[in-house]
């Protein structure tokens, strides 16, 4: 909080930029990590949630009179509709919790790789739909004119919303139960746990917090397009996840912040920059084959991530380390 | 639309579908992996046809040699990209006992990696190329029309099942690949080298992916640097509805997807038919719903990581 | 020596499964390992194998160092192993079982004659020779296991637990092969839970409990101590 303030105060308009996008990608890293630290299982379906919830916000709060001629699809009263922009986050993010409960009572009954395969193909089954749902999405073109509500501080308070609620799940016995069901599937199975409800009661809370990021993200850059949410967001997403530590939320949120940091360098780069009158640019598109080097880097040599398993303690909540 | 035609663009689609999941299984078996990665060796095999340029009009490289080198050609591009994806990335990851979700990941990553580089290269602009020009024209069998390069999708699958399958139960090399999908660390304790049948296994599934190229090529004529993805899950689909683990079982989960989109599509209204894969992924979970295990599973294939 | 493991020590996470255990082998020997559940006899042959990374000590076969290297290493140096469980290849044929792990061996004529050497000690398998693995009974899948460990020539053949889940019927025969064997210069390292068959098979005989060796010596002085049963069991001495 202190960096925040150092940054608002000091740091200008760009490290701001920086520092809430780090923000609303920790709501996103923290969001998948309540799945995937929790129950072991890679999701690579995540940015669904983000897309719901986007999207629903849209439907809820943008573009004002301009609504109907971009989205003529959507029911009067959406139409009409002139909700307030949180109560229209929380609507959003609780339509990809449901999102996350219909699709999870099949997929959690997955294990392993299957279970993540079923999960990607979720994002593409969701993301086909919206795309070709024209009177509501707008098709393939893009959405302008969402309210620009989200700066530093917004992204502040939602990434520590979002971090309690991982929290407080952490610490619950539906965290234990399903963290045994990580270690040994089978074990957990024979003392009585059941594993899909677990999962499924994991993979509801992380979609709605994933879709609290959606959320975030459509009213930060005010605009929205279907296929912003698909395997580049994934894969920056998991990244994050990977280079924190799979299986801890403090692995989200440092991820989050090393990978934003990371990007943003490389994208800098991208411009070019001047080192004493040199003046040195990359070419452009080195930041993603940078970004999938390193990696592939950091899972061959460090696997366990930049944390591990530790856990730093937030906001004074003691937590067990798992 | 024809029955006879609709069935024959159902087995055309099923069959490329059974070559990548074949692909898949293929590696999985040896490595308890799913290689994300193999839709972009279809890709890289596609765009091995045509100069490496930003240019927007793609003159074609390998695309302009004759037949047999065409094939010959990119049979060598992806089966060498093939084998250095394992040697390069998942080898080092395997010696230092990354666990199932690492590899998985990883092959993400590397699928992301090709993509970039791909993307960086020719640019994310969609081209055409052509190739096998007399493919593109429509036969007459009994009055129907069908697509020649549909017919032959059919044909080149069958007579690959038929190699690999001669292959896997005939040579030395083969049974090992099989042996070792079974209880891969007993196949080494008996002396099979672990990394000569999963570098096997990675060089077969980069000959299947380079047919798939070519025939999904000389389909479309259409190149674009995430073409693979959609392939590449098709694929995986295949496996799991097949029963992770066994081979046959891939094709048929393969050919099922593949034959089931395309009667969907021609059951579906017009203006839905553009989300046809939505409805098939849909009906898909909602199979695994009620048979988490696959379709077509017989024996203990569990996944053991 | 034909083998020689020295102050082995093997962790399955920070847990020990074996404690500074060391034992030898020669040339011609049949040896056995015998104790209770849980005494890390069968971690002992998966770390001969390579199959099980041992923390501390080493592991010489003909003189050299084979700790740490891979599986197929030192199956092709000639360490054949008959694992716990059998673990044949139920979907690939009997024949194909046998040839995946003739690979190890060299020539193709010399492999020819180890076929029919084989299937000469075990007539069943040549019965079922193009039959699945995978529906043969319990007792013809042991001979299987054992045929394709011995299918490469080994010099030292490792068997785990050959009685397992046989019927005692077969469990006899199954002893009577490996005592046939040995006939024909194999040298083998046998773990056994019952102490009496290990006995009546073995040369010499290592008790191990816990991780720990116990006891050893001739079987037939073992076979004479009546301190090896209550080793067995529980009290005893420790080293």
């Amino acid at each position: 909080m202190a960096l925040l303030c150092l940054i608002a105060v000091l740091g200008g308009p760009y490290l701001t930029d920086i520092a809430t996008e780090a923000m609303i990608y920790t709501v996103m890293a923290v969001g998948i990590s309540i799945f995937m630290a929790n129950s072991g299982i890679v999701s690579f379906g995540h940015v669904t949630f983000a897309l719901v919830g986007a999207y629903a916000s849209a439907w809820q709060t943008c573009c004002a009179g301009m609504r109907g001629v971009f989205m003529p699809g959507l029911p009067q009263f959406l139409l009409d509709s002139k909700t307030p922009v949180l109560l229209a986050a929380l609507v959003a993010s609780l339509l990809a919790s449901v999102v996350a409960l219909v699709s999870g009572a099949a997929i959690m009954r997955l294990t392993g790789a299957a279970a993540s395969i079923a999960l990607l193909s979720l994002l593409f089954i969701v993301k086909t739909i919206y795309e070709n749902w024209d009177s509501v999405t707008a098709g393939q073109s893009s959405l302008v004119g969402l309210p620009l509500y989200v700066d530093m501080w917004t992204a502040f308070g939602f990434a520590s919303a979002a971090i309690v609620i991982a929290q407080v799940y952490n610490a619950s016995s539906f965290g234990l139960l399903l963290r045994a069901t990580r270690e040994d599937e089978a074990a957990a199975r024979a003392s009585g746990v059941n594993i899909w409800r677990q999962r499924l009661i994991a993979f509801v809370i992380s979609a709605f917090v994933t879709g609290a990021g959606g959320v975030l993200y459509g009213h930060y850059l005010g605009t929205l397009a279907v296929n912003v949410f698909w395997l580049d967001m994934t894969f920056v997403t998991l990244a994050m996840v990977v280079v924190g530590g799979m299986r801890s939320l403090t692995g989200a949120v440092v991820g989050a912040f090393a990978v934003t940091g990371l990007r943003q360098t490389l994208l800098a780069l991208e411009r070019g920059v001047d080192l004493g009158g040199v003046s040195i640019s990359l070419p452009s598109g080195a930041q993603e084959i940078a970004l999938a080097v390193i990696l592939l880097l950091i899972l061959t040599f460090r696997p366990q991530g930049l944390v591990g398993d530790n856990e730093m303690t937030w906001f004074g909540g003691a937590r067990d380390s798992s | 639309m024809n029955i006879v035609q609709l069935l024959v663009d159902a087995a055309s689609l099923g069959s490329q579908y059974a070559l990548v999941a074949l692909g898949i299984g293929l590696v999985f078996g040896v490595m308890r992996m799913i290689n994300f990665a193999h839709g972009d060796l279809i890709m890289i095999g596609a765009y091995a046809l045509v100069v490496p340029t930003a240019a927007d009009l793609a003159a074609p490289l390998i695309g302009a040699w004759p037949f047999p080198l065409l094939i010959a050609g990119i049979l060598c591009v992806v089966t060498l990209v093939a084998l250095a994806t394992e040697r390069f990335a998942f080898r080092a990851l395997r010696k230092r006992g990354a666990d199932g979700s690492t590899l998985l990941i990883s092959s993400f990553a590397v699928s992301y990696l090709i993509q970039s580089l791909v993307l960086f290269i020719h640019t994310g602009r969609p081209k055409s190329v052509s190739i096998f020009g007399a493919l593109t024209q429509q036969v007459t069998i009994h009055g129907v029309r069908v697509g020649l390069v549909d017919i032959v999708t059919i044909i080149v699958t069958i007579l690959l099942l038929l190699g690999l399958s001669l292959y896997l139960r005939r040579s030395r090399a083969g049974i090992e690949i099989r042996a070792a999908a079974e209880d891969f660390t007993m196949a080494r304790m008996l002396g099979v080298r672990a990394d000569r049948a999963i570098a096997l296994a990675f060089g077969l599934s980069g000959i299947l992916a380079a047919a798939v190229s070519l025939l999904y090529v000389a389909k479309t004529g259409v190149l674009d640097f995430r073409m693979g993805v959609p392939l590449a899950i098709a694929g995986f689909v295949g496996t799991v509805i097949g029963g992770m683990g066994s081979l046959p079982g891939a094709v048929l989960g393969g050919f099922s997807l593949g034959a089931a989109s395309m009667l969907l599509q021609a059951l579906l209204p017009a203006e839905l038919r553009p989300a046809r894969d939505a409805f098939v992924y849909g009906l898909v979970i909602v199979v695994l719903l009620f048979r988490p295990q696959g379709l077509f599973v017989t024996g203990n294939a569990g996944e053991r990581i | 020596m034909l083998l020689s493991v020295d102050s082995l020590q093997v962790r399955y996470g920070k847990a020990p499964a074996i404690h500074e255990l060391s034992l030898c082998v020669s040339a011609g020997e049949i040896v056995c390992l015998v104790g209770p559940n849980g005494a890390g006899k069968s971690t002992c042959m998966l770390a001969i194998a390579g199959v099980v990374e041992p923390a501390h000590g080493d592991i010489q076969f003909e003189g050299r160092s084979i700790r740490g290297l891979p599986p197929e290493t030192i199956a092709r140096a000639g360490i054949s192993l008959v694992p716990e469980g059998r673990r044949i290849f139920g979907r690939l044929t009997v024949r194909e079982n046998l040839v995946v792990a003739s690979g190890a061996q060299g020539g193709v004529g010399q492999a020819k004659a180890q076929f029919d050497r084989v299937l000469a000690l075990f007539p069943v398998l040549q019965e079922r020779y193009n039959g699945y693995a995978g529906q043969l009974s319990g007792g013809e899948q042991q001979q299987l296991a054992i045929a394709r460990a011995l299918i490469c020539k080994p010099k030292l053949l490792l068997v785990d637990e050959p009685s397992l889940g046989l019927a005692p019927l077969f469990a006899d025969r199954v002893f009577q092969t490996l005592r046939s064997l040995r006939e024909d210069g194999t040298t083998l390292l046998v773990v056994e839970q019952s102490a009496r068959r290990a006995l009546a098979l073995a040369d010499r005989t290592y008790l191990l409990r816990s991780g720990r060796l116990i006891l050893d010596g001739p079987s037939n002085v073992l076979a004479a101590d009546p301190e090896f049963e209550h080793a067995y069991f529980g009290g005893a001495r420790r080293p």
